[in-house]
């Protein structure tokens, strides 16, 4: 009686049923990856929205940032607002993904032994939006000072 | 019947070569695994790298951004400090501009604004930080290769900081070091005198309470002086309670007390408030007996004067102020005065003397005066000699002459001695005056005769304090004085004069290559922060050149003064109009110099100004013209007074100790750091 040759059903259950676990066990890894991915990127951008702050303000200086506080017309200070609602820059010089994010600008004036503005900056998800599944931080939060560079 | 077996058809494999199949499933699903394992492992290590990047990237941002806040804080910070030139910080800038060494030792900086607001910086993290600044490079010699006063130029600052990012628990997330050039000039305001017998300083007016750099001209211009000696317009504030290296020194210009044709004397006056270089007023008597009396007066010698005995003349010697400006001087004075006022060539004109146009407040004393006065000050004060007939104890024939007799004996010789020399006497050739003019020319062989030889003139006498006047010799003074102040020129030179001018004269304050600011408009004081109208406050710091426009000081609204921050000076060739005062807001701390090097510096307020003011020119024009009484705090220099122009009601300087050291320690120094950054770089270390 010859032989049978070929693949047993046993064998092909088992193949699947490993198949499966490691797919199951790639998915979980992807899905981690995409999820750090996201969230790093996300991060990135809410930083980046951060710094755009501290850079406008810093580059616009000290005597700016004293008459601002009295007549804040670009963007509101002490309330939420959205990023491409109160762009610093043209709209379109934003990525689209930025409209996702909100930001809260406070400036108040300090001093000791020196003059300066201290800004704090927080970034945030926009309620409801897709994006708050992505990114692992809540809030981001970015600070600096303006100062008074006295030539006299 | 039996059909043949046929062979089943098991598909695909059944084609394959015999052998053994089995477990073939279990290599294709691990070879795919495998793969898909590789192909998710890349994407996860990608995906775990990109977060991490952006983690690392987020965190560097932030300690850029927390670095930058530092060294704007230790600038803002240093930039408030060396306001003050007796800063800790200040005096280390001019020590390591002292230095021989091109480099320096770090000095500790500190970030006050950033350590305020740390917490709300920080955001939870822990930031650790080291700050220091050095000078690494400094030109001390003018682009023509002229040295500037020691501690004097141009640097570059370093402002370095280290800083790390680190977890509480102390996991480093970023490090860096980041440094930031500016630069800086180095600018004296007030240097050691004693380093000034060789080398040149351009501050050297402000130790002088008054310098008239063309004072003896001045004077001499004027006819008896009259130009420093008309009425009192200006009062030196008594000095004695300064130690005697910094009291502020009064000179005129060329004047030498070793030269007597360089001297100039104020005259003396009966006000008690302008007694100073006043001597003592002892009232001297010499006697001369008969024989003497009888060859001065020949007309005693009427029939029976030779049984006379007991005559005797005496000569009283008083020294009186050369200007009266109050009550009514006793008549032998008054004479005096009016004879010896004459104007040559016009007998009967009489040029009045009047006070001197500056006096010294404080003590009187010789060694006071030694000093603060240079080259040749001198007060003049009227010396009045008196001859009368002592007749009291005159007997004739041994028997006691009656009263009239002694009476008439005594009114025939009574008399205020001049010179025959006198322009009164020389001029006017009137039949009495010429008869006066005999007896003095007697008198003069008189004086002759005695030993030593006594001055038996009334005269204006110029040389207190010298000790002739003093001790009534007018012998030749023998004695040497002091010389006069040097000063040198751009180059470190000695110059001949004082009022030598053009680029290699006389030259103050040409800081050029060290101003602060230089080719400004009166208004660019105001856009440059320097002078802040609007509330009344100049903001001084360095040398600052206004070369386009008068510069005038107006009170801002309810103030009578502008408040003085900071050291510096503010020089406008076209002048200033001053009609505030100045007041300085910590007097330890600033320092004011208003300097004019082509106009003059108006003052329109008597309120007091705490400033030295100088105005010196290549005319030699430069003056303070007030048109209220000045009340100036600080030093004044001049290249003339005109002090007839000055209002009636004295005006007072008070000399600034501050503005005269003998110690390297207490010489002031004022920075300038520019806020532009020269250049930056930040260079971040493997975590």
């Amino acid at each position: 009686m010859k032989k049978r040759r070929g693949f047993s059903f046993i064998e092909v259950l088992i193949g699947m049923v490993i198949l499966q676990i490691a797919l199951l066990s790639f998915f979980l890894i992807n899905q981690s990856s995409s999820s750090q991915s996201m969230d790093a990127y996300y991060e990135f951008l809410a930083n980046s929205l951060g710094n755009e702050v501290i850079e406008f303000v810093q580059g616009m200086g000290y005597e700016w940032a004293v008459k601002y506080l009295d007549k804040p017309d670009l963007f509101p200070l002490g309330e939420w607002h959205g990023v491409l609602e109160k762009p610093i820059f043209a709209a379109t010089s934003y990525f689209r993904e930025c409209d996702s994010f909100e930001r809260l600008i406070n400036m108040q004036k300090v001093s000791s032994s020196g003059d300066g503005i201290l800004v704090n900056i927080e970034i945030r998800v926009k309620s409801g939006n897709k994006v708050k599944s992505w990114l692992s931080r809540g809030e981001l939060a970015f600070s600096t000072i303006v100062m008074e560079k006295p030539a006299r | 019947m039996t059909r043949p077996e046929k062979p089943i058809k098991t598909g695909a494999p059944l084609q394959l070569p015999p052998g053994n199949r089995s477990g073939v499933v279990f290599y294709i699903v691990l070879s795919v695994v495998t793969l898909m394992g590789i192909f998710i492992l890349f994407y996860h290590s990608f995906s775990k790298q990109l977060a991490f990047s952006s983690f690392y990237h987020v965190n560097r941002e932030k300690l850029r951004n927390l670095t930058e806040i530092i060294i704007d804080s230790a600038f803002s910070n240093l930039q408030h400090a060396t306001r003050d030139p007796r800063h800790e910080l200040t005096k280390k800038f001019a020590e390591q501009m002292r230095t021989a060494t091109l480099g320096n030792a770090p000095f500790d900086l500190t970030a006050p604004l950033f350590e305020a607001n740390r917490a709300a910086l920080l955001n939870g993290a822990t930031l650790k930080y080291s700050l220091s600044g050095r000078i690494f490079d400094k030109r001390t010699e003018t682009p023509q290769s002229q040295k500037y006063y020691i501690g004097e130029g141009l640097g570059t600052l370093e402002i370095l900081v280290d800083a790390s990012l680190e977890t509480p628990s102390g996991q480093v997330l970023a490090r860096c070091q980041r440094r930031r050039h500016f630069d800086f000039k180095s600018a004296c305001l007030v240097s050691n005198f004693k380093k000034r017998e060789n080398s040149y300083a351009m501050t050297f007016p402000l130790d002088f309470a008054l310098l008239v750099r063309n004072g003896l001209r001045e004077f001499q211009e004027g006819y008896r002086g009259q130009s420093l000696n008309c009425g009192q317009k200006l009062v030196i504030q008594d000095q004695s309670s300064i130690p005697a290296a910094k009291r502020g020194l009064v000179y005129f210009g060329r004047a030498n007390e070793n030269n007597e044709a360089r001297r100039i004397y104020l005259n003396t006056t009966d006000k008690s408030d302008s007694s100073a270089l006043w001597p003592e007023l002892p009232v001297e008597q010499f006697t001369v007996n008969q024989e003497e009396c009888l060859k001065l007066i020949p007309e005693l010698n009427v029939e029976g004067i030779d049984q006379v005995t007991g005559i005797r003349g005496v000569f009283t010697f008083k020294r009186c102020p050369a200007a009266r400006t109050t009550g009514n001087p006793p008549p032998h004075e008054k004479e005096a005065r009016n004879i010896l006022s004459a104007v040559p060539g016009s007998p009967d004109r009489v040029l009045e003397q009047l006070p001197a146009g500056i006096s010294f407040a404080g003590p009187t004393d010789k060694n006071y005066f030694d000093t603060f006065l240079r080259g040749g000050m001198n007060q003049r004060w009227l010396y009045v000699v008196h001859f009368a007939l002592d007749a009291s104890a005159a007997r004739a024939g041994g028997e006691n002459i009656p009263a009239e007799g002694k009476t008439m004996l005594e009114e025939a010789a009574n008399f205020v001695c001049y010179s025959p020399e006198a322009d009164r006497f020389k001029d006017d050739q009137a039949a009495d005056m010429q008869k006066r003019r005999e007896l003095f020319k007697r008198l003069e062989k008189l004086a002759e005769r005695t030993n030593p030889p006594l001055p038996l003139y009334s005269d204006m006498v110029e040389d207190y304090p010298h000790y002739q006047g003093q001790q009534m010799k007018k012998a030749e003074v023998t004695e040497t004085f002091k010389e006069p102040p040097k000063f040198f020129g751009r180059d470190s030179s000695p110059l001949s004069e004082i009022t030598v001018t053009g680029s290699e004269g006389f030259r103050p304050f040409r800081h050029y290559t060290l101003c602060a600011a230089r080719y400004f408009y009166a208004s660019d004081l105001e856009k440059n922060g320097i002078y802040d109208k609007k509330n009344g406050i100049l903001n001084l710091r360095g040398v600052v050149s206004v070369e386009l426009e008068h510069v005038t000081l107006n009170p801002p609204t309810g103030r009578d003064h502008i408040i003085v921050r900071g050291a510096g000076a503010i020089l406008a060739p076209n002048g200033f109009t001053i009609n505030c005062g100045l007041k300085r807001e910590n007097p330890e701390r600033d320092l004011c110099i208003l300097f004019t090097r082509k106009g003059n510096i108006r003052i329109g307020t008597s309120a007091r100004i705490e400033a030295s003011l100088l105005a010196f020119n290549d005319s030699n024009t430069g003056s303070i013209v007030p048109s209220k009484p000045m009340d100036i705090l600080g030093a004044v220099g001049v290249d003339q007074l005109f002090l007839s122009r000055f209002p009636t009601t004295p005006g007072k300087i008070e000399f600034d100790p501050k503005l005269k050291t003998d110690s390297d320690n207490d010489e002031i120094f004022t920075l300038t750091v520019s806020p532009w950054v020269r250049y930056e770089d930040i260079t971040f270390s493997k975590e």
